[in-house]
C-alpha cells in the first residue's frame, strides 16, 4: 500500500468517524485514535479491512457495533466490505 | 470581548431581525435581549469554526441551522443566559446533526461557548416543559462534550487538505 492509498483510506475512515459522531458519538468515542488498515485477505468476496482500536478494551466493544462499522465503510468505499476490529498492539519497539 | 466593530454587527442585525419577525408567526422571544443573545452565541462559534455567521434577513428564519461545517454537518447555535442550565430545543422544530450551548455575558455583551452535542445525545432523555406550553429536548450544560474535543476532530480534515 502507497502513501496516497494510505492517506485516501485515512481521509476515508475519517469521515466515517465523523458520521458516527453525529449518529453514535459512543461509539466515535472509542474509534478515536484508531487506525484502518487494508489486507490482503477477501471473505464472501469481500476484501477485509483491519481496524486497530488503540483505546485498551475498546476493542470488544467496537466488535458489538461491527454492522454500523461495516455498512458505514462500505457507503463509503462504494462496494461491500468487510472489517476485522483488532486490539492496536501499543509496544514501543527498540 | 467582541471588538466594537462585531459588538455594533451584533447589535444591527439583531435590531433588524426583531423588527422583520415582530410579527411572525413562530417567532416567540423568550427576553428582550433574545436576538442579540443569539447573534452573540452565533459569532463565538463563527470565530471558534472560522466561518462567518449568516446575516441574511430570511423571512422563515434559518431552519434550525446556524452553521453547516465539512461534510454538511449542520450546526445549531443555542445561547443561554448567565447561571441558565440546559441547552434546549423545542421538540417540533427540525434538527441540526449538531448543538452548541454559548453563554451570554450581558455586560461585554459576547458570549463564551460551553460546550457541543450530537442530535443523537440530545433526544436520549425524555422532552418536558420549561415553563412553556411547549416540550423541549434538553441536556444539562455539565454533560456537555468540552468544544476542545470539536475542534480535535474539526481538525483532522483540516490538516488532511493542507
Amino acid at each position: 500500500m502507497n502513501a496516497l492509498d494510505r492517506e485516501i483510506l485515512t481521509s476515508i475512515w475519517l469521515r466515517c468517524q465523523w458520521d458516527f459522531l453525529v449518529q453514535n458519538p459512543q461509539l466515535a468515542d472509542w474509534l478515536e485514535g484508531s487506525v484502518l488498515e487494508a489486507s490482503d485477505e477477501v471473505e464472501d468476496g469481500k476484501p477485509v479491512y483491519r481496524l486497530l482500536v488503540a483505546d485498551p478494551g475498546a476493542a470488544e466493544w467496537v466488535n458489538a457495533h461491527g454492522f454500523a462499522l461495516r455498512r458505514s465503510l462500505s457507503v463509503e468505499m462504494k462496494m461491500p466490505v468487510l472489517v476485522k476490529v483488532v486490539q492496536a498492539d501499543m509496544t514501543v519497539q527498540p | 470581548m467582541n471588538p466594537p466593530v462585531i459588538q455594533d454587527a451584533i447589535a444591527k442585525v439583531a435590531a433588524a431581525r426583531d423588527k422583520r419577525y415582530a410579527n411572525h408567526p413562530t417567532n416567540a422571544p423568550l427576553n428582550d435581549e433574545y436576538m442579540e443573545m443569539a447573534m452573540a452565541g452565533e459569532f463565538a462559534f463563527g470565530e471558534f469554526c472560522g466561518q462567518m455567521p449568516d446575516l441574511a434577513q430570511r423571512a422563515e428564519g434559518d431552519g434550525g441551522v446556524d452553521f453547516t461545517i465539512m461534510l454538511l454537518t449542520t450546526v445549531d447555535v443555542k445561547t443561554i443566559k448567565q447561571g441558565y442550565q440546559y441547552l434546549l430545543h423545542k421538540v417540533d422544530k427540525p434538527m441540526a446533526d449538531l448543538y452548541v450551548l454559548a453563554e451570554y455575558e450581558r455586560e461585554s455583551k459576547s458570549a463564551t461557548l460551553i460546550g457541543w452535542t450530537s442530535r443523537a445525545e440530545l433526544k436520549e432523555q425524555e422532552p418536558r416543559t420549561f415553563g412553556h406550553d411547549y416540550l423541549d429536548f434538553h441536556q444539562h450544560r455539565s454533560t456537555l462534550r468540552p468544544m476542545h474535543s470539536l475542534r480535535r476532530r474539526m481538525g483532522h480534515f483540516v490538516r488532511l487538505q493542507e
